[in-house]
Formats: structure tokens, C-alpha cells, sequence
């Protein structure tokens, strides 16, 4: 076998990341490592890229054990781990990223520049990336730089590469790309572990899927042995069945529904255009496009994020200058980059919690007990640092805090990137509990398909399209399908971009 | 998108001068050079800058040496007792018959050591750095104290004039500060320039992306040691003594030269030529503070003010920058 673990635990504090975890993957087999929040998934993949080390338990390359001590350690032996903790440095270009772990270097002391960018543009081109060339990370698009991620991992020629859920924040057309990669790879016998909580990446990237609950593995199946809700079941324990997505109810009833926020005349500078919508009270908006047409900038701007802005929020007109004005008028913004703009990450659960009820609205106490449970939030003390929490967990802490002040507004900009199956259901849920009480919510999100999921299921809702900063279509009832997203989100009078 | 030729282009002109971190401290550096044209008496004759030169080299090189462990995400206080050490070890090894070149060696080695003391501590046993440079603080400038508890000796008569004097028709400093940064010239162009930036912005991604970063640390710190040292014999050359107090405040200047220049405290940002000017802009301050013949007394209060007006006025100029690009 070409990559062994075996008997590998792992403890952090009380908590159980793994518990005696076999694995083993043949050469060119692309195997997909499937599971919820704090499963294991990530730990054992960082087990094996060396930046963890297991408790007992060992990594055996072609029956050979091997010291996992550091990733340099583990590169030496062609293991290249990429993840959604992205590697990247904003202050350096694209190319110096592409690089970094082995830089080329003349008479053993100087950078070699052009053996760099020829690296880089070779890598780059493969990847249809050619004009990021010369760019710093910190101009490129959030999708853009997980594709780099990819790249910086693709550079150091992998023999055995772990991906760890950096296809999350792709769009479609990235995804085929990264697939494609993927596949010639296999080619050459690269072993290559595959972790996404896309079913459908799943389905057409990997080879054999291994499923692992608790810290444990389940099983390891062939692809086709299993259907979707046969994965879901095995993931979660318990069964799921397509009826449990059936929805009650999906009428509309626009009239006579008050208006909680009037966004009149909104200029995206980027784009020059300018957006005007009214926000029903109850209402869910999915915010739909291709990547970087203005989603994220919308919601920034209606936040504070881009300098000040009127608004009409519940009847008043409101001027939002700074994103704690925003919160006092009732927004709520959660970020898809929980590292950046989510966590704070050296604080605890309750702090992470409670933070903005308690610092910035001055508002009774939450019950967090009560949250954490009604949420699903896998935890062993309220008191423990939030980063020792999955992904995951981590995010619903957030949006804890934000639901908990019972903002008017929730503002969700790609909320459940990099977050499993059935924390993205519990999720949708909590939004839709939160519409039902009145509240609204707008949410961006790169996965097409999670959008269709969210605002079927609810009462009031539609799918706005945006294109170039403009709301190109508004999908209500049964006009919300992927294939309508996918249409009306593509440039006008044909062609492809 | 839809943007204008022109508009494109202006707006990377724009951003291309946004990065340029250094662009505060040149403005500064500009301004004081304009005003002290006008209040200090023979600002522009030579024998003004060998003074200026003389007396403001040790802080150049200093900050010079600071920025390289700031961009690397660390911070080290301890330069300036590594400065008052090499020059009580140089004073007392002149005293006892040692003759100049010998001494400077000397000196240079034990600022070398020092540096990399201070890089161990930090790298290796992963002791905050601002916490293991103070504590070495106290070490290196206790030792100076020992080996010289009060002011005395006197510096060779070769040193003090070449020193002090034109070489090639420059101030002699000058060519001191420009090979320190040809050295750093060259570390630009070894993969170290990269590890450094990458460390001061992530340390645990670099970490993960393979960068050494342990011994990138003990590089960082044992080049600040060692360009304490080569501050230290400017320093001598300046005072023309032993003093073991003497270049203690070099070790805040330096870091505020720096964080005028452009660099962040957090790492990862700015330039070496920037932390040049900075220290430069601090020179000019206290020339134009003594040549407006202020009462010894209020020296201290007005030049902090106006460090404090120049430094506020160059960060509302540097965001009005950064945000039209």
C-alpha cells in the first residue's frame, strides 16, 4: 500500500479527535475522507502532512514508517497538504507563494527569479491562471486564492497530496479545472485524499470514499456502492431519506408584508451600478452569481463595511457609517472567513458567544447553554478556546452571536464554506427559524445548490442574480432550480467568459 | 468592467505609490531638510553634515538592524546595551595597548554573539522576543557597566578622524551606512528577503509551508547584534570615549525610526530604506530643535511634539493614499 495509517488517536485537551484510525490508499487512487463537524477529517489529514503529531498510531509510506514530525519532515517524502486554512502570505506575490516551500536559489545563495516565475507560470497556465501572475495575494479574489493554494501544493510535485476542503469556496468552473488536475495526477500514481462536503465533487473527483464519525472510520466504500443519503445516513447515524427535504409550504405572500429594510440607490463603486431592493420581514434572499460579480460587496456595503450609507431600515432612515452603527440599527453580518472576520480566536466559547450582546448592544444575558444545545454545538466546556472547536462549530458559535442579538437583518456572506453536510442543514435551519420570527435574512453563497436547498423550504423567499453589481433576475417560487441560477448568472448574448 | 484607459491606469499608479511604505518618512525627511535650510546656520556646508552624519550613523545602523527582525514578526530591544558593550570592550582593549583593528574585531565578534544569543533564545527555546530581549538587556548592559562602571578612555586619534572627516568627498559615516546596506542588498536577493516577509505575517504558515523558522530567527537577530556593533564603533568614533550609558536610548529611537519608515510592529510590512529615513527624520528633529536655540530644559518636550505632529500628519497622508488607491 502506498500511504498506511494505522492505530493513529489523537487527544486535544478532553476532547477525542481520533480514536485508533486505520487508512490505507493505493497508489493513484483518489480517496475522499467524508464526516460532520470534528469527525476527524481534518486532524488525521494534518497527521499526515506533519503539522500534528499523533499521540500513538503510525504513518507508513509504502510500508515504511515515516517521522511526521514536521512538514518539512513530510515533504521530503512527496506528502503535500493543502487547506482551507489557506498557506498563503498577502505580502508577497503570487509567484513568491507558489515557491515558498522549495525555493529555486543560483550558486546556493540567490533566489532564482526567473526560475520562479517560469515555476509559477507553467503551474499557473495549467490551472488557466495565467493573469494572476505578478498580482499580490491581497488583489485576488477569495476563490482566486484557494485556487493558488491548490497551485502551491500542485508546484512541489506531489506524490501523495491531500486536499482539504480548499475546492469549499470554488466556483463551478474551478472546480472542473481542480478536477481535471486531480485526474491527470491519478495519472502518474499520485495517491491523492480528497476532503469536500460537495456530494457532487464527491461523486465525480474520487475513486473510494472513506466515512468517519466521532474520530473514528466508518467504512470505506467504492464510490457507486453508495448513494447520497446512504453517505448521509452512515455520516450522521441515522437515516436520511429524500422526503425529509420535502417542503409544507412554499407560497407567496408578498402583499401586505411590511418592509424591514428599503435599500434604495446603492452604489457598488467597483461596478459603478447601483442596486435597489426592499427586504420583506420574514423573507429569506439568496444572493446568486457568478464569482466576484458584487455578492459579497452588496452585503459589506449595506454593513457599513465601505464607508457610510442610508438606509431605511423598519420605517426609519437610518445612516449607517461603521459597522457598530449597523449593529445598533439591527444588522447582523456573519463572514464566511471565520479565521479573519468570525472568531476571536484566542477567546473562549461563552466570550465568542456573547461578545456582542454583551459588549457592544449592552443587552441581557444569553443563555448559552440553551443556544449551544438548540444548535447542535459540539462542545466540552463553555469556558474552552473556540479554536479548539471543528470548523464547523466554530461558525454556529458565530452565528450565535449574531442571531442572539436578534438582529432585524442577518447579513450571511457565504456562511457555510468549508462546513459538512448536516451543519449546513442546522444552519438553513437556524435562518429559517430566525425568518420565521420575524427577522430577515440575506445570504450569499458560492454553492448554487445550497441556495436552491435554503429557500425552497421557506415561506417567504427568492433568489436575487447578480451580474457585473447589478440584480440581473429575481427567481421566486418554483422558478428557484440551479438550472435558473446557472442561466440567468452567465453574461448576455452568449459565450462563456 | 467598465474603466477608462486612462482611469486604470492612474488608479495602479496610485497603488503602485501606495505600497511604497517608505513614502511618509521621505516626506518628512524632505520637509525638515527644507526648513533647516532656512533656521540652521550653514545647514548645506560640509562640515554640518560630517556632524550630522557622525552623530546620527549609530542610529541608521541600528535601525537598519531593527527592521530586519521587525519585517520577520519579531522585535528586539536589547541593541542598544549591545551597543554600549562593544564600546566599553573597544574603549578598554584600546586602553590596554590593543591596537584599533584587533579591538574593532573583537568588538564585532561579541555583538555577533550577543545577536545570536538573543536568536537562540528566541528560535530555539521559543521565548517571546520582546520578553528574552529584555532580560538581555539587562545582561549585555550589566556586563558594561562591570567592565566600565563610569564614562573614560579615549578612542584612537585615527579613528575619531577619519571619522570625522570627507572621504571621497562624503562625510565618512555615509560610506559605513551604505555597505550595511549593500548587505542587505544582497539578503534581498537570497530566499531569506522571502522567509523573512512570509514569518512576520504568519509565523505557524511558514511553519507550514516548510520556511526554516527557527534559523531564520537566528539570523534575524544575530544581523541586529551585528550591525549594534558597527553602530557601536560609529558610536565611539562620535563621542570619543568609553561610556557604558551612552547608547541605551538607541534602542527605542531605532524602533520608532522604523515604525516612521513604514514597518509594522505586527511584521510581514515595509521597507529597509524607509526605517533609513525614519532614523534620518528623528536626526533632523533634534538638529531643528537645537538650532532654534530652545532652553535645554523644553529640548526634550518640543522635539517630541513635533515628532508627534510629523508622525500624525504622515499616517493621515500614507490613508488618504491608500484609500484612493
Amino acid at each position: 500500500m502506498k500511504l498506511t495509517c494505522e492505530n493513529i488517536s489523537k487527544t486535544f485537551g478532553n476532547i477525542t479527535a481520533l480514536k485508533n484510525a486505520s487508512l490505507s490508499v493505493a497508489e493513484g487512487e483518489i480517496r475522499a475522507l467524508l464526516g460532520g463537524n470534528g469527525s476527524g477529517k481534518s486532524t488525521i489529514a494534518k497527521i499526515i502532512g506533519g503539522a500534528v503529531s499523533p499521540d500513538t498510531g503510525a504513518v507508513k509510506i509504502r510500508d515504511k514508517v515515516i517521522k511526521t514530525k514536521s512538514p518539512s519532515n513530510t515533504k521530503k517524502h512527496g506528502i503535500v497538504i493543502t487547506s482551507q486554512e489557506l498557506g498563503l502570505f498577502t505580502n508577497l506575490s503570487v509567484e513568491e507563494n507558489l515557491c515558498i516551500c522549495q525555493l529555486p536559489v543560483t550558486r546556493g545563495l540567490f533566489v532564482n527569479k526567473k526560475e520562479i516565475k517560469k515555476r509559477a507560470f507553467e503551474i499557473l497556465k495549467s490551472l488557466k491562471l495565467e493573469h494572476l501572475l505578478d498580482k499580490e495575494i491581497s488583489e485576488l479574489a477569495p476563490n482566486q486564492q484557494y485556487m493558488v493554494e491548490f497551485a502551491k501544493a500542485l508546484v512541489q510535485q506531489p506524490d501523495i497530496l491531500i486536499i482539504d476542503e480548499i475546492t469549499s469556496a470554488l466556483y463551478r468552473e474551478d472546480v472542473e479545472v481542480v478536477r481535471e488536475i486531480i485526474h491527470a495526477l491519478k495519472a502518474k500514481g499520485c495517491t491523492v485524499i480528497f476532503i469536500s462536503h460537495r456530494m457532487s465533487e464527491i461523486y465525480s473527483i474520487c475513486d473510494t470514499v472513506t466515512v468517519m464519525k466521532n474520530g473514528e472510520i466508518v467504512g470505506t466504500y467504492k464510490i457507486n456502492e453508495k448513494n447520497e443519503n446512504e453517505l448521509l445516513s452512515l455520516m450522521t447515524g441515522r437515516d436520511i431519506k429524500d422526503s425529509d427535504l420535502e417542503s409544507e409550504n412554499n407560497s407567496l405572500v408578498y402583499e401586505n408584508t411590511k418592509t424591514i429594510l428599503n435599500i434604495k440607490d446603492l452604489v457598488l463603486p467597483r461596478f459603478d451600478s447601483k442596486i435597489n431592493i426592499e427586504v420583506k420581514k420574514g423573507e429569506i434572499i439568496g444572493i446568486a452569481g457568478l464569482q466576484g460579480h458584487g455578492q459579497s460587496e452588496f452585503l459589506k456595503t449595506v454593513f457599513g463595511l465601505q464607508g457610510g450609507i442610508r438606509l431605511e431600515i423598519d420605517g426609519t432612515e437610518k445612516h449607517i457609517t461603521s459597522p457598530i452603527k449597523a449593529v445598533k440599527s439591527g444588522l447582523a453580518f456573519v463572514s464566511g472567513d471565520r479565521e479573519k472576520e468570525g472568531v476571536f480566536g484566542e477567546r473562549s466559547v461563552s466570550e465568542n458567544l456573547t461578545a456582542v450582546n454583551n459588549l457592544v448592544l449592552k443587552k441581557t444575558r444569553v443563555n448559552e447553554m440553551k443556544l449551544l444545545k438548540d444548535y447542535g454545538v459540539v462542545f466540552g466546556s463553555t469556558r474552552q478556546q473556540i479554536t479548539t472547536l471543528s470548523g464547523g462549530n466554530q461558525q454556529k458559535v458565530v452565528i450565535g452571536r449574531w442571531t442572539s442579538s436578534m438582529p432585524l437583518v442577518l447579513l450571511a456572506d457565504d456562511p457555510t464554506k468549508g462546513i459538512d453536510v448536516q451543519a449546513r442543514r442546522d444552519i438553513h435551519k437556524i435562518f429559517r427559524d430566525l425568518a420565521d420570527a420575524g427577522s430577515a435574512v440575506m445570504m450569499v453563497s458560492s454553492d448554487d445548490e445550497e441556495l436552491v436547498e435554503l429557500t425552497k423550504h421557506t415561506h417567504l423567499s427568492r433568489i436575487i442574480v447578480m451580474y457585473e453589481g447589478n440584480i440581473v433576475k429575481t427567481l421566486m417560487g418554483k422558478d428557484i432550480t440551479k438550472e435558473n441560477i446557472i442561466a440567468y448568472s452567465m453574461p448576455k448574448g452568449g459565450g462563456n467568459k | 468592467m467598465i474603466t477608462h484607459g486612462t482611469d486604470k491606469k492612474q488608479s495602479s499608479v496610485l497603488k503602485s505609490i501606495s505600497k511604497m511604505t517608505f513614502l511618509p518618512a521621505v516626506t518628512l525627511f524632505i520637509l525638515f531638510v527644507i526648513l533647516n535650510i532656512f533656521i540652521t546656520r550653514r545647514f548645506l556646508t560640509s562640515g554640518f553634515m560630517i556632524g550630522f552624519f557622525t552623530a546620527n550613523a549609530p542610529l541608521v545602523l541600528i535601525a537598519i538592524g531593527v527592521s530586519v527582525v521587525l519585517i520577520g514578526g519579531g522585535i528586539d530591544i536589547s541593541l542598544g546595551a549591545i551597543t554600549c558593550l562593544v564600546n566599553v570592550v573597544f574603549i578598554s582593549l584600546v586602553g590596554n595597548g590593543w591596537s584599533f583593528g584587533s579591538a574593532a574585531i573583537v568588538g564585532l565578534v561579541i555583538a555577533l554573539v550577543c545577536g545570536v544569543i538573543n536568536g537562540i533564545i528566541v528560535g530555539f527555546f521559543r521565548v517571546p522576543p520582546l520578553l528574552a530581549t529584555f532580560a538581555t538587556t539587562s545582561v549585555f548592559g550589566g556586563i558594561a557597566l562591570w567592565i566600565m562602571p563610569t564614562p573614560g578612555g579615549s578612542a584612537p586619534m585615527g579613528l575619531i578622524n577619519w571619522y570625522n572627516s570627507l572621504f571621497l568627498g562624503l562625510p565618512a559615516p555615509i560610506f559605513i551606512i551604505v555597505a550595511a546596506l549593500l548587505i542587505w542588498v544582497a539578503i534581498k536577493y537570497s530566499p531569506i528577503r522571502i522567509w523573512l516577509y512570509s514569518m512576520g505575517r504568519d509565523e505557524k504558515k511558514a511553519y507550514m509551508s516548510a520556511v526554516p523558522v527557527k534559523w531564520t530567527q537566528l539570523f534575524m537577530y544575530s544581523f541586529s547584534g551585528l550591525l549594534a556593533g558597527i553602530g557601536a564603533l560609529c558610536l565611539t568614533g562620535s563621542i570619543g570615549s568609553g561610556d557604558p550609558l551612552a547608547g541605551l536610548p538607541l534602542a527605542l529611537s531605532a524602533i520608532a525610526a522604523c515604525v516612521i519608515g513604514g514597518i509594522s510592529l505586527s511584521g510581514g510590512k515595509g521597507s529597509i530604506l524607509g526605517s533609513v529615513f525614519g532614523a534620518l527624520f528623528l536626526g533632523l528633529v533634534i538638529t531643528t530643535v537645537l538650532s532654534a536655540k530652545i532652553n535645554p530644559f523644553y529640548q526634550d518636550f518640543f522635539s517630541g511634539v513635533i515628532i508627534l505632529v510629523g508622525v500624525i500628519g504622515a499616517t493621515l497622508l500614507s490613508r488618504k493614499f491608500m484609500n484612493k488607491a
